[in-house]
């Protein structure tokens, strides 16, 4: 199943379940339904999540039963064609932590250790953003690096779980576009000269600022575990204007997501929403100013899971009103 | 005017904006409780002079609750004194170095700091942090009218992970420093938030902090960047939101905490005249388990490689003492 989050203009965010071409209301199908006895549904997909996998099953046959309606009927019931939607990130202002260079091989290519233990950072809730919404690129975003990433998103509260434990806790996954900028060179510390950053200017430089400074897409939905049978052969690719610029395969993760949750959850708890980045699993392409004119599009997919596109939006040449 | 979020005793109910004052034998008094808004925003307050709002003096009892706004985004300056700097080998930066910190951290007033039972080194600082009344979101949007108030953060930090976690190099110890301070309920913050307007310059307030029997004072004249000038900084490169907690960061030296004073409970207190005091009690979570690894050690079982790391050669497991 196919979790999204969606606005229709005007109004709020709203969620329902994205099946063919379709995204389904399953809210107002579920009040509508006559003699369904069962208590609305929540308004949003964390508290769904919360919820438990028994509201999960419920949604799971409102949207079948919807999809057969339309099929015998014809006539859509609850359900917006999926270019009359605008989307939002699956969880609007979700904690997204994510892992730091999880590769091997890349990493033993580029001379550096292979790390004995995960190394997190965590990214601006604020500025997640949805599938198909732009990336606007402002003048202090300098250079831009850009990379596919493979989620996994907790569903249950998490806390001082081992590994085997800490499968249990993922409730689906997605994609992400880990974006980060150059603004820390640009703006935060013009006068330092990058060769001679030391290693905490390099985490402010790349993974603090460099990503908060960035939109981070998240999506394009939430594709709950049960579709995916093994999420470590998976086919991940990114894609500059349709032109496939990386793939590489979920094989190649150091560390598995029940690794991460695992390690987490001994400090910390993880909550219905969490996502956890897989980190870098390729190369992220690094490119300057003018490279990404605006309608340029970048497109991370993940077999059986999707595929996440951005316009660029690039206001790098605009001066700030 | 200070501005604090209360629950009412006894009641699940969320909290409720309030203005108290300070002025009472047992702490603090409840001048007017608005139970329609918990939300800590310049928006929220004005409604104070709304005569439709339904403010009003309450006799009923408060229990004081971390006064932010939900969402927010949480930040922590780091490296913001040269006492600072010098503890933890940095030298003096020329940047505003600020961290996110995930909310599992935020715990209340008078609350209960719970450390793992395997923590063995753990420190502490008293700070100031203060929470945005509007986006700040260009350095010329930096104005004092975007500050809302200021309030008392006791930042503890756990560093018994990170002395166990394998540490190749600085950079590899620099980022593992940051779990330290992402435990559950690590963030006291309160007691309430204290308008700019009550406030003198910062280089007059000191922050008193006692732990056990040991008390040392820190002043904001050792402070290395200010509110202001971190809004300035920092917008240039993303946006700051109504809301957002930044804590400025150690005034001054951190104190290590009596580990053995644990398992009784240590209460931890922080004093700054013109804000008032915040309290919390810091206690170890259970003992050893039979095997004598105490229990949810995060490195007791390991982690187990993932599939990109089967292959290689190297350290297979992570040395559990």
């Amino acid at each position: 199943m196919k979790l999204v989050t969606y606005t229709r203009r005007p109004g709020g965010d709203t969620w329902g379940v994205y099946r063919d071409g379709w995204v389904i209301d399953v809210r107002s199908w579920a009040a509508a339904s006559v003699g369904d006895p069962v208590l609305p549904l929540p308004s949003t997909l964390i508290e769904l999540l919360e919820d438990g996998p028994a509201s999960l099953d419920r949604v799971r046959d409102i949207a079948e039963e919807a999809s057969r309606s339309l099929r015998e009927s014809g006539k859509p019931r609850f359900m917006h064609k999926e270019e009359d939607v605008v989307w939002r990130p699956p969880l609007p202002r979700a904690r997204l932590i994510s892992m730091r260079g999880n590769n091997p091989i890349l990493l033993r290519l580029d001379g550096l250790p292979i790390p004995e233990h995960p190394t997190l950072t965590p990214r601006h809730p604020g500025r997640l953003i949805g599938h198909q919404e732009p990336i606007t690129l402002r003048r202090e975003d300098g250079e831009i690096a850009w990379g596919a990433e493979f989620v996994a998103v907790v569903g249950r509260v998490t806390r001082d779980v081992d590994v085997l434990q800490a499968k249990d806790a993922v409730a689906g996954y997605m994609a992400t576009n880990d974006l980060s900028g150059s603004c820390f060179a640009q703006v935060i510390a013009p006068d330092l000269s990058r060769d001679n950053y030391n290693y905490r200017d390099e985490h402010f430089a790349g993974k603090f600022y460099g990503t908060w400074s960035m939109p981070q897409s998240v999506g394009p939905w939430l594709v709950t575990a049960d579709e995916i049978d093994d999420p470590y052969h998976l086919t991940v690719a990114a894609y500059e204007n349709g032109v496939p610029c990386d793939i590489v395969t979920t094989a190649a993760m150091l560390f598995t997501f029940e690794d991460l949750i695992s390690f987490l959850s001994r400090f910390m708890t993880l909550r219905p929403g969490d996502l956890i980045s897989s980190g870098a699993l390729g190369y992220h392409v690094i490119n300057g100013l003018g490279s990404y004119p605006s309608g340029s599009e970048f497109a991370i997919e993940i077999e059986h899971v999707g595929t996440l596109r951005n316009p660029i939006d690039d206001r790098r040449g605009v001066a700030v009103p | 005017m200070k501005i604090a979020r209360v629950q009412r005793a006894g009641v699940g109910a969320a909290g409720a904006l309030a203005l108290v004052t300070n002025d009472a034998p047992s702490g603090f008094r409840v001048l007017a409780v608005n139970e329609r808004r918990s939300d800590i925003t310049a928006e929220a307050l004005v409604t104070t002079a709304d005569p439709d709002e339904p403010w009003q003096e309450s006799a009923s009892t408060y229990r004081l609750l971390a006064p932010l706004a939900y969402p927010c985004t949480m930040m922590e300056m780091e490296a913001n004194s040269p006492q600072q700097c010098t503890e933890r080998g940095h030298g003096v930066p020329s940047y505003p170095m600020l961290t996110l910190l995930p909310d599992n951290v935020i715990n209340h007033p008078g609350g209960e700091v719970v450390t793992p039972s395997w923590s063995n080194r753990v420190s502490v600082t008293a700070q100031i942090a203060f929470v945005c009344a509007r986006t700040v979101a260009r350095p010329e949007d930096a104005r004092p009218d975007a500050i809302l108030g200021y309030t008392l953060l006791l930042a503890f930090a756990d560093w018994t992970l990170v002395d166990r976690l394998s540490c190749p190099t600085e950079r590899d110890r620099s980022m593992n420093e940051d779990y330290g301070r992402w435990f559950d309920g690590y963030k006291p913050i309160g007691p309430w938030l204290v308008t700019p307007d009550e406030m003198p310059e910062f280089s007059e307030v000191a922050i008193e902090l006692a732990v056990g029997d040991r008390c040392v004072v820190t002043r904001g004249a050792d402070m290395i960047f200010g509110p202001l000038e971190i809004l300035h900084r920092v917008s240039a490169a993303f946006p700051f939101s109504a809301g957002d907690l930044v804590a400025l960061g150690a005034m001054g030296t951190s104190v290590e905490v009596p580990i053995d004073a644990l398992d009784t409970g240590l209460e931890v207190r922080a004093r700054c005249d013109e804000i008032g005091e915040l309290t919390c009690t810091l206690k170890r979570l259970g003992g050893l388990t039979q095997s004598g690894h105490p229990a949810g050690d995060p490195l007791r079982a390991g982690h187990r490689r993932g599939p990109g790391g089967a292959n290689l050669t190297g350290p297979s497991h992570i040395a559990t003492d």
